[in-house]
């Protein structure tokens, strides 16, 4: 039984790595990459939140207009055109679809009806010019972070794949560990990976030694051809 | 009747709305350029979805790989006990015949 196990044992070691080769991932690269699925998440929020204080503040800009200039304007051209005055001293008012003179003891309420009438009509105008200043932006507001939604949407989907990838290659190490500590190669694996990277290092500092030695032929022709 | 009235001030309030934006034509120009979403140059430019989501389908059927090698111990001492009690139920039952 021992030794069926061992051979499967063996067979397992010689498929994980020829599955995932013999490359090193620590743990702290999963977790780096969890978290940056976290601080994305975190600086969505803070993007959300300077989306809609840009807008508020172009709209806030723009309300701002309709209340300091635009209303003036249109209430003392309003005031004129909706005879206002006239309304308030009692000689005219509001009735059959234009302006008229009040009916004999109906005065009072003749004028509240046409002051309120005047009122309501000059609101709403206001609130009109508001509303086609606004909501254009507001529409805008809406389709950029719908748009920003999705964009880290996708970027937290890859995240998350990637950190799921990288957390499953070390599961495949950590089999790979197990099985050559039970046939006593894991300090073989471990010492080729530190030769490879001395070897590397090492062609590295002799690529550097060459291109210092192609400047200096460099400079020696040039010299020579002056 | 009473619509009548709205209906005649509501009229009278459009042409002075009309009057207003005329005299204030220059600075509502202004101000739309200044107060401009500027909704292209805000938009995120990321990878388009369906090359990212190929992407995505790749590397998580080599996850689901890595997965399964990752499982294989403890499939493999599954396996062996598995084994073990069939072996031992076979036993049993030589013994009887």
């Amino acid at each position: 039984m021992r030794s069926w196990r061992s051979t499967l044992c063996v067979f397992a070691t010689t498929f994980a790595l020829t599955a995932a080769g013999c490359a090193h991932v620590p743990k702290e690269v999963v977790e780096l990459s969890y978290r940056i699925g976290q601080d994305l998440e975190s600086v969505h929020n803070s993007y959300v939140t300077l989306i809609h204080r840009h807008f508020d503040a172009l709209k806030q800009a723009r309300i701002d207009y309709v209340d300091n200039e635009w209303a003036p304007v249109f209430l003392k051209d309003f005031i004129a055109r909706g005879r206002l005055v006239d309304i308030a001293k009692g000689t005219v008012v509001v009735s059959g679809g234009a302006f008229a003179s009040p009916d004999a003891g109906r005065q009072a309420t003749q004028l509240l009806d046409s002051v309120g009438i005047w009122a309501r009509v000059a609101t709403a105008q206001i609130a009109k010019k508001k509303s086609d200043l606004v909501d254009p932006l507001n529409k805008d507001e809406t389709s950029l972070t719908s748009d920003v939604n999705n964009a880290f949407d996708q970027l937290t989907r890859g995240n998350a794949t990637i950190t799921a990838h990288l957390n499953s290659l070390r599961k495949v190490q950590e089999v790979q560990d197990e099985a050559l500590q039970a046939l006593n190669l894991k300090n073989l694996r471990d010492s080729i990976n530190n030769r490879l990277v001395q070897v590397s290092d090492l062609a590295a500092k002799g690529l550097d030694e060459v291109r210092k030695a192609d400047k200096v032929v460099k400079q020696v022709d040039s010299f020579i051809g002056q | 009747m009473a619509n009548d009235n709205e209906n005649f001030m509501t009229n009278l309030a459009g042409q002075s709305a009309d009057a207003a934006n005329e005299a204030l034509k220059d600075r509502e120009t202004e101000l739309l350029s200044k107060t401009a979403s500027s909704l292209e140059s805000l938009r995120p430019r990321v990878s388009d979805k369906e090359s990212f989501d190929k992407l995505i389908a790749v590397i998580k059927e080599s996850t689901a790989r890595n997965e399964s090698i990752a499982q294989l111990k403890q499939r493999i001492t599954d396996l062996g006990k598995g084994a073990l009690a069939v072996a031992k139920e076979v036993a049993a039952i030589a013994a009887k015949v």
